[in-house]
């Protein structure tokens, strides 16, 4: 029985404590002038942020002068590429190349095969009115058909595929010559035409036993 | 007339309400500045690095300026950012200085506290407000698990009552009663423990 009164004295004794101990814990006072110096700092730092923003300005107008130098650069490639390729030549379309070429290539190439492209030419020449318009250009027309002369190998297959016939072979008209052999053949009966030719190839075969008799006859005579 | 003063009371409560609704950081380092001191002492135990915890609090609450309309209770919003700053520093004062104190086991802390108990004679009173007595319940409180010290140690802030503790916290209000419930008698039982040896010691 006295132990537990002594017990119970001991822990009201340390409750009593405890709460004394703890009601001191943080029961302190500030050194004076806290709320002063709190308000100085404060003051302190604001400038501090007035300068960060400041310089952060300064961040942000040099990045703005970047950015613009950026464009300005872009701005003046671009223009280059653009002059560049209106100087030198345009990567030429079809149209452009089928307008002209039939003009500079008929005396050229395709006249001796005959006026084959007849069929063809109305097929090429689909935009009359753009060749029309372009002939006013002068200078620059001229450059375009020079270029124009020299395809490449793309340009090559597509007027090949352009100028591709039907048929094959293509049925050309005869000539003169043609013509006449035709006319004689059908109208001198089979056995003098016959006779012609064996004709012919005596005489040429003579003609040329002569002609080696006369280089090399040794040869001949064994 | 009548009508002019009732108009010039509601303009006047209007005004006063807009006040309390939107505080600015000099209102608030007027009125609670010492609160924020004595949490950051609670925690830190250092007079210098209170008022450094504090002067902190203060620096984030004016960064904070521009939001200030949107706090609901200023002085329980105060309380948290000085609590967490005053934790902030305590860790990072504990990561440049490995004390022993923390690392100190049960067995290990009471013999050094028997050593440092002042014996409880005819002046008990005096030497229980002593600075001894202060430095061994300090070191009982560090030696309490985390949960039951962080409340603790608002506890004896005087400013804060368990509803605010609990806000600060953000826990229930009954969590912070429970907790320091726990803190109280595992306190108690070590000083039992620490008091009975010296009687017999």
């Amino acid at each position: 029985m006295a132990d537990q009164e002594k017990d119970k004295q001991m822990q009201t004794q340390i409750d009593d404590m405890l709460d004394s101990l703890l009601a001191n814990y943080s029961s302190v006072e500030p050194r004076p002038g806290l709320e002063t110096r709190i308000l100085a700092n404060l003051t302190l730092a604001n400038p501090r942020d007035a300068e960060g923003r400041e310089a952060g300005r300064g961040w942000w107008g040099f990045r703005w002068l970047w950015a613009g130098a950026a464009v300005a650069a872009v701005i003046i490639v671009g223009a280059v590429l653009m002059s560049g390729r209106r100087h030198v030549a345009p990567p030429p379309s079809n149209t452009v190349v089928q307008t002209v070429q039939p003009a500079v290539q008929q005396p050229q190439v395709q006249q001796p095969i005959i006026q084959q492209p007849i069929i063809q030419q109305p097929q090429v020449q689909q935009p009359p009115v753009q060749s029309s318009v372009r002939g006013a250009a002068g200078l620059e027309r001229v450059i375009h058909r020079h270029k124009t002369l020299a395809p490449g190998p793309q340009q090559n297959a597509t007027l090949a595929w352009s100028q591709r016939p039907a048929s094959f072979p293509t049925p050309f008209p005869l000539s003169e010559q043609e013509r006449l052999m035709l006319a004689y053949l059908n109208n001198t009966p089979h056995e003098e035409v016959i006779a012609q030719i064996q004709r012919t190839d005596q005489k040429e075969a003579d003609e040329f036993w002569d002609d080696r008799n006369g280089f090399a006859g040794k040869r001949v005579t064994r | 007339m009548a009508g002019q003063i009732v108009l010039g009371e509601t303009v006047l409560k209007s005004v006063m309400a807009m006040e309390a609704a939107a505080p600015t950081v000099e209102t608030l380092v007027a009125g609670h500045s010492v609160m924020v001191f004595r949490i950051a002492y609670s925690i830190l135990r250092n007079h210098h690095d209170a008022e450094d915890a504090a002067q902190e609090c203060f620096l984030r609450v004016w960064k904070q300026k521009d939001r200030l309309h949107e706090v609901n209770n200023a002085k329980t919003w105060l309380a948290r950012i000085a609590w967490t700053t005053a934790l902030d520093k305590r860790r990072a004062r504990r990561a440049m200085v490995s004390l022993s104190m923390t690392s100190l086991s049960d067995e290990q802390s009471g013999a050094e506290l028997m050593q440092s108990i002042p014996d409880l004679g005819a002046a008990a009173d005096e030497q229980l407000a002593g600075a001894e007595m202060q430095q061994m319940l300090e070191r009982l409180i560090a030696v309490l698990p985390e949960d039951l010290r962080h409340t603790l140690e608002l506890s004896t802030v005087q400013e804060l009552n368990s509803a605010e503790i609990a806000e600060v916290m953000k826990i229930p209000e009954g969590s912070v009663r429970t907790r320091l419930f726990r803190a109280r008698k595992q306190l108690k039982e070590k000083m039992a423990v620490l008091l009975e040896g010296r009687k017999h010691g």
